[in-house]
């Protein structure tokens, strides 16, 4: 699904990822982690192509990004889900317009948007709070909005950055389940995060980065 | 149709929850159109009024007193078939005594004083539009001075030269100030854009992540931008009219009446110095 070879990347001549090969299966989890300024973050810049590496290539669904155009990005975007450690909500518009925005970006029409995104909202437990405005919300629930918003369009792959790094142990908990349960209707998910008790909690593939380099990439001894 | 309707209202929408921004788009915008459009009827204004004070250009042909009636008939003719001569015009002595005596009544005791009717016959010949320049009134003036019947030709040459003179130089000062207004008003309008954007730069930064097309993103903004500058051009005049009816003529309130320093020359008038007389 996802495929690195040899990926390179600086910033102002500051080296953030070197060399950096490894492939994620389709339907995978997988927890992206290391200490900060580590990659983390600039790894999945480069597979939802904020960015583009220096050197080496990168494949998303056997497509090589060199090779997408700034045209077709927001068509490789759809494809993907993200969340973030701040959320990214959009504070002027209510719960249901921020998810319903990701559909409409995509042209589903109005009556199949409106029934996808109440499901999905209710899937995470907010369905009460469809006409709720963003700012209004505990931060658990801003993030489970955040996620509803990834996960409305059925992305094939869930990218997300530190999604729990504002989140208390339970609330993260709650998150990482339902990141689970996208994972388990077939969505390939990469999670980035230095919280180890994640990784405790469920034990998947973990690709640690340090200094911009993989340090280590395996499934963690019980 | 509802893509249609999505981006519309997300536009309407934009512009009433961003109300400062809009504020300040619409004033700088409004103030903007309303210094060009000031400018603009200004320069549009004094540009007719010269023009129209070009159009009054007459030459007055004096007459021999021996010259017949039926002389006067041939060289009117002749005259009138010069393409420079638009018109002409024959004042008798008669009346030429007769139009002094309505204009200066007081100086009955002069003309009696002098007996014979002193006044010359004249013809006044109206200058054709193409004609107009001060090299082929001299021209004109030239041929009618050559004429036997003529004993003078009176035209105001300086006057043709003056208005030349001031209608190429507000041709080079109207283009001046109006490439340094425009230009102006783009950088400022320009700035305004960006400045409106920065504000919503995390907005957008979203939609691109969401997977928002670059025309999905820019089109409420365009919409946007749309219905601000037409309020903006509206208002401004609404403006620019409130500013017109606040004195009989808004384009010349408070600005002299052409002067005329060696005396009002012949056909120029104080009428046609602003359109809003013509109109």
């Amino acid at each position: 699904m996802i495929e690195l070879y040899h990926v390179c990347k600086a910033y102002n001549g500051w080296p953030a990822l070197h060399d950096v090969s490894f492939k994620i299966d389709k339907g995978e989890f997988v927890f992206l982690t290391g200490p900060s300024g580590a990659g983390k973050t600039t790894l999945l810049r480069l597979i939802f192509r904020a960015d583009a590496p220096d050197e080496g290539q990168i494949l998303v669904n056997d497509r090589n990004l060199l090779h997408v155009r700034e045209s077709e990005v927001p068509y490789l975007r759809r494809m993907m889900g993200f969340v973030f450690q701040d959320f990214r909500l959009l504070p002027k518009k209510t719960v249901y317009e921020n998810v319903a925005l990701a559909l409409k970006v995509s042209g589903v029409p109005e009556g199949v948007l409106r029934v996808r995104v109440a499901e999905t909202l209710g899937a995470v437990g907010l369905g009460h709070k469809l006409d709720a405005m963003p700012t209004t919300l505990s931060a658990g629930e801003q993030q489970r909005v955040c996620l509803a918003r990834a996960l409305v369009n059925d992305p094939q792959i869930l990218l997300a950055d530190e999604p729990t790094g504002n989140l208390d142990a339970d609330l993260s908990g709650e998150i990482l389940e339902l990141m689970k349960s996208a994972n388990a209707r077939g969505t390939t998910v990469v999670l980035a995060t230095h919280n180890r008790e994640l990784l405790k909690r469920w034990r998947r593939r973990v690709v640690r980065l340090e200094q911009g380099r993989v340090a280590e990439d395996g499934y963690p001894e019980a | 149709m509802t893509r249609l309707r999505y981006l519309l209202h997300e536009a309407v929408d934009n512009i009433k929850s961003n109300r400062t921004t809009t504020f300040v788009a619409l004033a700088t915008t409004t103030f903007t159109m309303l210094a060009m459009g000031v400018f603009l009827l200004l320069y549009l204004n004094v540009q007719e009024a010269l023009g129209s004070l070009r159009e009054e250009i007459k030459v007055i042909v004096y007459l021999r007193d021996a010259v017949s009636s039926q002389a006067v008939a041939r060289v009117r003719a002749e005259i009138g078939r010069d393409p420079a001569v638009a018109g002409i015009e024959y004042v008798s002595r008669e009346q030429a005594l007769a139009a002094f005596r309505v204009q200066f009544p007081s100086e009955e005791r002069l003309l009696s004083g002098l007996g014979d009717n002193p006044f010359p016959a004249s013809l006044v010949i109206k200058v054709s539009p193409t004609y107009r320049s001060s090299e082929q009134v001299r021209e004109l003036v030239q041929k009618l001075n050559a004429l036997s019947e003529t004993e003078e030709v009176l035209y105001s040459q300086d006057w043709i030269e003056n208005v030349a003179v001031a209608l190429r130089s507000l041709k080079v000062l109207g283009l001046g100030i109006g490439a340094v207004l425009a230009a102006s008003m783009v950088t400022i309008l320009a700035n305004t854009i960006r400045l409106t954007l920065h504000a919503r730069r995390d907005e957008i930064e979203i939609m691109k992540l969401i997977g928002a097309t670059t025309a999905f993103i820019k089109t409420p903004f365009v919409l946007e931008g749309a219905l601000l500058g037409g309020a903006g051009a509206l208002c401004s005049l609404e403006a620019r009219a409130r500013f017109a009816r606040s004195s009989s003529c808004g384009a010349c309130s408070g600005w002299p009446r052409p002067s005329w320093p060696s005396g009002r020359p012949s056909g120029a008038s104080d009428a046609g110095w602003c359109s809003c007389q013509t109109a």
